[in-house]
């Protein structure tokens, strides 16, 4: 199954978890591609392609600069995502206590409400941890990757 | 390779905004090198040396950089200052590119009469000692028991959370262990913030609001000049943030914070040290004459301070959110762009716009490079030998590290020649142990 992973980032992390989880991906023998949130239309996404989204938490509790395009469509795009499958990965600081990690969170939301299915744990990166982002991410992927296979 | 493609890349500052630039150019010329000078001998400019101490957290960004400078991607030569080591017009006669991201960041005066008293301290004396900032290293200056500051943007905040936090709340952190000594034998009990706007169009984030009350043991109290329209979201979330905070009833206060919004001084009072801070206008219910001993300023940096680009003086640096080039193969990104506003992520943004208009340039023939010049090879022989590479910054690091006080993470050498000092030492050595962890009463040199 082809792998599209999409990343909204302010500050780089989640690029490059991005790019690490990609890498990961083809190195085991399965595609993936990489797309920044902001080069990307809701338009493409389809059931034929599983999605990993990763973004981080900007502002108070919002999304970072390269998803907030990407967001305001997919709000008002009206497509029928049932038969979609996706995972998410959060970037936040536990730091910002009330808002922790919430950006990912308005995309979780809205892939749910247009009928899209999240499969695998939600996983989370918090910069307070001072845990190295990509191996949080790589640590997460298997399990992702055996329930979107299943 | 062919013409359309630069072999030689020089990027003159090691901040967020140089490497972000130097990230996004290797992402798309992966054969050309790259090569990040800095003045210093440890990377990463303003998040070793400005990012306060309690905010470690914020630091983590730099291990992109890390990886990046260790894979190879790109090169550091630390310990080379353009403009004294080396002429720019050098580094353009070897390089096909050269950025310039030196930053800028000198505080602005005060400039009202007294500006001049003993106890008038700009912000930056305390974030550089705080910060262990090597060149030159210069000590905590003396802060009294009534402080006045002037300024509410987010380095008066840090500023502030500074005077009221203990020595419990610098847990691994890498402070500066006898800048915050100094500070904590004596702290402030009486805090006075004044901020020429109303707290709706005042510059800090509400996070950094919020976190002032987390700190115990502190009462606050909050003097407003307007309220906030009704349509503007951030303004009232700013005022709720603040009236939390004079909702917190302490049992025992040890210090006492009281922001006046609206409020600038017009004179500061005193023969040779401050007295008092006079206002020239304050909300009702605020007295116009504050008792202090100390006023620290911190209201915001000085874009055209003299000297700083002494090494480039025949180009403009007005800020700019327009193109990054100064001519053809001179490019400019970060603050020295953009001037000294936006934090850390801001720069990534902008140095991926620098960047594409850099590969625009040369690949569209506007620019076009010619045969290679050179690079960091052919550099002077004795600049190449005093750049501190990548693999030295990290003896120092590591240096730093093992050397770290009980529940720090690192503690800084304390001047650029110790931390050279270090790099030699392994260079003669050869071993990877660190050799001169000094402990900070050792070595008193001065660079
Ligand atoms: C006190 C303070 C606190 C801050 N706190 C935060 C925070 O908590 N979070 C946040 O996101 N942002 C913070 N910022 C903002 C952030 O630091 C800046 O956005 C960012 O550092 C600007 O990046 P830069 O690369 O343009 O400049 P800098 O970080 O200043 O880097 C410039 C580099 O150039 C080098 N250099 C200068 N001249 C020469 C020369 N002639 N030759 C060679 N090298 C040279 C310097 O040594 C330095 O390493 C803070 C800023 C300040 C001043
Ligand atoms: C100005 C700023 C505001 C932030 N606000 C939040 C926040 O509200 N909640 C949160 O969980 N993390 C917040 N963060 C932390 C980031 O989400 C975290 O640093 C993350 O690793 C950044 O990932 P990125 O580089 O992909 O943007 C903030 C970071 C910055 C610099």
């Amino acid at each position: 199954m082809n792998i599209v992973v999409l990343y909204g980032t302010e500050s780089g992390n989640s690029e490059l978890i991005a790019q690490d989880l990609s890498d990961k991906i083809n190195a085991d023998g399965q595609s993936a591609e990489v797309f920044d949130l902001q080069d990307f239309e809701p338009e493409s996404i389809t059931p034929e392609s599983f999605y990993i989204v990763v973004c981080s938490t900007h502002g108070d509790g919002e999304l970072p600069n390269t998803a907030q395009d990407f967001f305001e469509k997919f709000s008002t795009f009206e497509g029928d995502l049932t038969g979609v499958r996706y995972a998410m990965f959060g970037l936040g600081d536990s730091f910002y206590e009330e808002t922790y990690s919430q950006g990912s969170e308005h995309i979780d939301r809205r892939f749910t409400e247009l009928g899209a299915e999240r499969v695998g744990e939600y996983g989370r990166h918090d910069a307070s941890s001072w845990d190295l982002p990509s191996d949080v991410a790589l640590e997460w992927l298997p399990a992702v990757v055996a329930a979107a296979d299943a | 390779m062919n013409a359309q493609t630069p072999r030689r890349i020089a990027v003159v500052g090691s901040g967020p905004g140089g490497c972000f630039t130097a990230q996004a150019l290797r992402r798309h010329w992966k054969d050309t090198e790259i090569t990040i000078f800095d003045r210093l001998a440890a990377p990463y400019g303003l998040i070793r040396y400005g990012v306060a101490a309690d905010h470690q957290h914020t630091k983590a960004v730099t291990r992109q950089f890390d990886r990046n400078f260790g894979s190879d991607d790109f090169r550091f030569a630390g310990n080379v200052e353009v403009g004294s080591d080396i002429s720019l017009a050098e580094l353009k006669g070897v390089f096909d590119i050269v950025v310039l991201a030196t930053g800028r960041w000198r505080d602005r005066a005060l400039t009202v009469p007294g500006s001049h008293l003993d106890g008038v301290l700009v912000s930056g004396d305390i974030v550089n000692a705080l910060n262990t900032v090597p060149r030159p290293n210069l000590p905590m200056p003396a802060i009294g028991e009534r402080v006045v500051v002037v300024g509410a943007g987010n380095v008066a905040l840090d500023i502030v959370r500074f005077l009221i936090k203990t020595a419990s709340d610098y847990v691994d952190s890498d402070v500066s262990p006898e800048a915050l000594g100094t500070y904590l034998e004596r702290p402030a009990r009486e805090i006075t913030v004044l901020s020429r706007s109303p707290i709706a169009s005042a510059k800090a984030d509400v996070a950094m609001v919020r976190e002032l009350g987390k700190i115990p043991g502190v009462a606050f109290s909050v003097a407003n000049s307007s309220s906030a329209a009704e349509d503007n979201t951030l303004g009232l979330k700013r005022e709720a943030a603040f009236a939390d905070l004079t909702a917190i009833e302490p049992d025992e206060a040890r210090a006492q914070v009281r922001f006046v919004f609206g409020a600038t001084p017009s004179r500061i009072v005193g023969t040779d040290h401050v007295e008092s801070v006079h206002l020239a206008e304050a909300p009702a219910g605020v007295t116009g004459s504050i008792r202090a001993d100390t006023v620290i300023s911190a209201i915001g940096f000085d874009v055209n301070a003299p000297g700083h680009w002494h090494y480039a003086e025949e180009y403009d640096f007005a800020p700019s959110d327009g193109p990054g080039r100064l001519e053809c193969g001179l490019y400019r990104a970060g603050w020295l762009k953009r001037g000294p506003v936006g934090a850390i992520p801001a720069n990534r943004a902008d140095a991926h716009q620098v960047a594409k208009e850099i590969i625009a340039d040369v690949e569209s023939g506007r620019c076009p490079v010619e045969d290679d010049p050179g690079g960091f090879e052919a550099l002077p022989e004795s600049v190449r030998a005093q750049a501190v590479s990548f693999a030295d910054w990290q003896q120092i690091d590591a240096a730093e590290v093992a050397n770290a006080e009980p529940a720090r993470t690192r503690t800084k050498f304390r001047t650029h020649a110790e931390m050279l000092e270090a790099v030699e030492d392994l260079r003669t050595n050869g071993s990877t142990a660190p050799q001169t962890a000094p402990t900070h009463s050792m070595v008193k040199g001065q660079s």
